[in-house]
């Protein structure tokens, strides 16, 4: 297993390599002069295209990217161009914001919607599964914008009873992890239905019954544990669709995140802070996507078996 | 039953929750009150106001630092630090006295030593191209600072209000204070007593202010970019003001007005919009196709479809209320009719295509406005959309045949104008202004004082007016928003300037 984590970390150098690229180029053609942006308008053409000489605009594409990564191997991710601010420190101390609302909504997820998957695929065509299964249509179908501002109108204009913006106290986290985690609550909620159903008619499934185990055992304990497989793939993935959503949720609630600061620099053509968030972003991923692979071997012993199988068969193979 | 009853539950709560959202709920005004929430539109790069500059960090600065002088209501340069000034025979050199008793908020003096050190930081930085204009500034004493100028520039007092020229305390700098992030040692009527990273900005009253201690004694300064966030967090009581740079939009003016317990205030927006042209393109080089152009355009329509009707068509590139301001200059009258006879008389009786650059999303819409009104008289846009430096970069390099733009005046005074036509100090030339006439004109204003001033902007207004070098569009309207009980004294909309000292809870 441990060779497997090492094998899968040691993936995140041509991603990181992969990422960085891609965003080095698309940053790169964004129209706007950063000379220009930094020194402002009144800055004579002069004194902009000396500035972006400083920041060595002047020097080929690959030069630059060569560089970057020069530094970026040495831990050295750079200065902002605005305030020459270094951009290492400020992402740590915003990172784990933007993680806390992703961790929270994607547990809101699935703390919500597994338990009323299950009920639903139990309790099949009863009123208790057409509400669970309508109340999942309309969350997945939700825009995520439409639903933010709504609840700000409800419950701090109107309510008064949670705060509108910011990251101060546990109220302030309720509506940004509803926000962010409804779409895959209502996902969560279908395909835990959906994989649930399929495995409370397995041949397992009427044997336990058959045994006389109860119920709630073989709810629980046997069919429930299979069926979450496909569950923790899709919320695995889509939490990496989370990072990406919270630059949306952060900028509606002001939230002192990755998102907020990471926005902003797009839209200055802030180039170090961008490939910074980027490559923690990217970090981030490969690190989830790993996490859920080790879930998966819990979750499922045949998948841990394979895996253990396989170094077996090729030690043997050693040997011999 | 059961499912009825469930089923109307569900339908009341819907109701119920959709009658909360489209009901008005008071804000509850405070009074006796010293501490404000401002919702600020970003968070600054940096507090150091002579290496940036980002209007976000003048904002921040013009609260942290005090400025030999200040504009007054009428929007002229009054002393501030500045006791008294005088200046020699040419306008080539001026000396300032400071007040006496005057002190940084750690309670340690303000000295002429202090005023030259700034001044030549600034320099150093060279941020702004005022300090272009400083030859020197020697300390005469503790009190007395004379600046030698490079040139005759009357205006210059103007340009010390701007915020890259507060006074920092030598001592504090030396001694390694954080200007960047905790200036604790400042000139003006704050002081930063803690910088939350990404979230907000506290700023703490400076007892030894030299007006004296502000009515308000902390401001929060909130970091909330999107104006909607803003307005639900005024709406809920959760911010006191809400603070941009232009101000409100329209949406957000109209439903401030109509929610109780909220109110709007009005300031003098410094922006000018306006329609460059560029006169190495033949047809812009033909005086009678520019004034086709200004007739046939109809300000109000651009005003309505771009900034919600809250602007004024202008006419000179200064409003009222500001340095340079003259009476008697109205924006030009829409006549398509008289537009079409400027055509016949001009070169190209049967119109011309052009591009035209638009940046923000309220200059594309100027743009698209245009578009329609001068099909009438036979021109074609086209419109091409670029980021705003970009616009700036290939309108400095000649490679345009048109473009909208706008300037924000920084000081107050036209002279703060002077990248809008070609000076030595800038050469940017913004409004591609090439006529003699009123470059020589607006220079000689800035070299003059008071009245003397008049016959000189006069005759350079004239000559705007006449020959049409670009086509004025409109001055926006500023508004600002804030919970009933909150007022702002007189604010003056000066790019980089928002005093929170002028603020007080009733």
């Amino acid at each position: 297993m441990w060779k497997y984590i090492v094998k899968r970390l040691l993936l995140l150098i041509p991603v990181v390599i992969g990422v960085t690229f891609l965003v080095f180029v698309i940053i790169n053609l964004k129209p706007g002069d950063p000379g220009r942006m930094i020194l402002g308008i009144s800055a004579t053409q002069e004194a902009v295209d000396e500035y972006n000489t400083e920041l060595g605009l002047d020097r080929p594409f690959l030069v630059r990217y060569a560089d970057y990564m020069s530094h970026l191997v040495r831990g050295d991710f750079g200065l902002s161009w605005y305030g020459s601010e270094p951009v290492l420190p400020k992402i740590l101390h915003l990172y784990p914001a933007t993680l806390k609302i992703c961790i929270l909504a994607i547990l809101f997820a699935m703390g919500v919607g597994i338990p009323l998957g299950v009920l639903s695929a139990v309790k099949q065509y009863s009123l208790a599964d057409r509400i669970a299964s309508t109340f999942a249509m309309i969350l997945a179908s939700v825009p995520m914008f439409w639903l933010c501002l709504l609840m700000t109108l409800l419950f701090s204009v109107h309510l008064k009873l949670l705060p509108s913006f910011g990251l101060t106290s546990w109220k302030h986290y309720i509506m940004p992890m509803i926000a962010l985690g409804s779409n895959t609550l209502g996902l969560s909620i279908r395909l835990t239905r959906s994989s649930m159903l399929e495995e409370i008619r397995q041949d397992y499934v009427r044997t336990a019954r058959a045994k006389g185990a109860k119920e709630k055992t073989v709810i629980f304990t046997h069919a429930l544990r299979n069926s979450l497989i496909p569950v923790v793939t899709a919320c695995g993935t889509n939490f990496s669709l989370l990072l990406g959503g919270t630059v949306f949720v952060e900028a509606v609630f002001a939230i002192p995140g990755l998102g907020n600061f990471l926005i902003t620099a797009v839209t200055k053509k802030d180039i170090p802070v961008v490939m910074g968030c980027v490559v923690i972003l990217a970090i981030s991923v490969v690190i989830i996507n790993l996490i859920i692979d080790i879930v998966y071997a819990y979750l499922d012993p045949r998948i841990k078996s394979k895996y253990q199988g396989s170094i077996r068969r090729r030690r043997r193979k050693a040997v011999e | 039953m059961k499912k009825r009853k469930l089923t109307a539950m569900a339908l009341s709560l819907i109701l119920g929750a959709s009658m909360l959202a489209a009901s008005p709920v008071a804000a509850v005004a405070d009074s006796g009150r010293e501490d404000v929430r401002i919702q600020f539109y970003e968070e600054p790069p940096t507090a150091d106001i002579m290496y940036d500059a980002s209007v976000s960090t003048g904002i921040l600065g013009s609260n942290l630092y005090a400025y030999l002088f200040e504009l007054d209501e009428n929007g002229e340069p009054t002393g501030a630090l500045a006791d008294s000034w005088e200046w020699n025979d040419d306008y080539t050199a001026v000396t300032v006295t400071l007040k006496d008793g005057i002190k940084f908020s750690d309670g340690s003096e303000i000295t002429a030593e202090d005023v030259v050190f700034s001044m030549e930081r600034g320099k150093e930085a060279g941020f702004s191209t005022y300090f272009s204009y400083i030859d020197s500034v020697t300390a005469n004493g503790d009190k007395e600072v004379t600046f030698t100028l490079t040139q005759p520039y009357t205006v210059f007092l103007y340009a010390l209000t701007t915020c890259y020229f507060g006074i920092m305390s030598k001592a504090a700098v030396e001694g390694g204070m954080d200007v960047s992030k905790a200036p604790n040692v400042t000139s003006g009527p704050y002081y930063i007593d803690a910088w939350n990273m990404g979230s907000d900005i506290v700023l703490k009253a400076n007892e030894y202010y030299y007006e004296g201690e502000p009515e308000i004694k902390t401001a929060d300064l909130i970091f909330m970019g999107d104006e909607n966030t803003a307005l639900t967090a005024l709406q809920s009581g959760d911010i006191d003001f809400m603070m941009s740079v232009l101000g409100l939009s329209g949406s957000a003016k109209t439903q401030i007005e109509e929610t109780e317990g909220l109110h709007t205030i009005p300031f003098d927006n410094t922006a000018y919009t306006f329609m460059s042209l560029n006169h190495d393109v033949e047809y812009f080089a033909d005086v009678n196709v520019r004034k086709a152009i200004d007739c046939a355009i109809n300000r109000e329509d651009i005003i309505l479809a771009s900034v919600d009707g809250m602007a004024t068509p202008a006419s000179i590139p200064i409003q009222e209320g500001l340095g340079g301001y003259l009476d008697g200059y109205e924006a030009t009258a829409y006549d398509v009719e008289k537009a079409k006879e400027y055509m016949a008389e001009s070169a190209y009786p049967d119109g011309f295509s052009f591009t035209l650059l638009c940046g923000t999303p309220s200059w594309k819409k100027v743009g698209t406005t245009i578009q329609a009104e001068l099909a009438e008289i036979g021109i074609t846009v086209n419109i091409e959309e670029q980021e705003v430096g970009t616009i700036v970069t290939n309108i400095t390099g000649g490679n345009y045949e048109a473009a909208i733009i706008s300037w924000s005046n920084a000081c107050g005074d036209v002279s703060n104008l002077s990248p809008m036509y070609d000076t030595v100090e800038t050469s940017m030339n913004l409004a591609n202004i090439k006529d003699d006439t009123i470059i020589n004109a607006m220079n000689a204003s800035s070299q003059v004082t008071g009245a003397d001033r008049e016959p000189y902007l006069k005759e350079a207004y004239d000559a705007i007016m006449d020959t049409v070098p670009y086509v004025s569009i409109y001055w926006p309207d500023g508004y600002y928003a804030a919970a009933d009980g909150l007022n702002m004294d007189a604010p003056i909309g000066i790019i980089g300037q928002f005093l929170i000292k002028s603020m007080s809870w009733s």
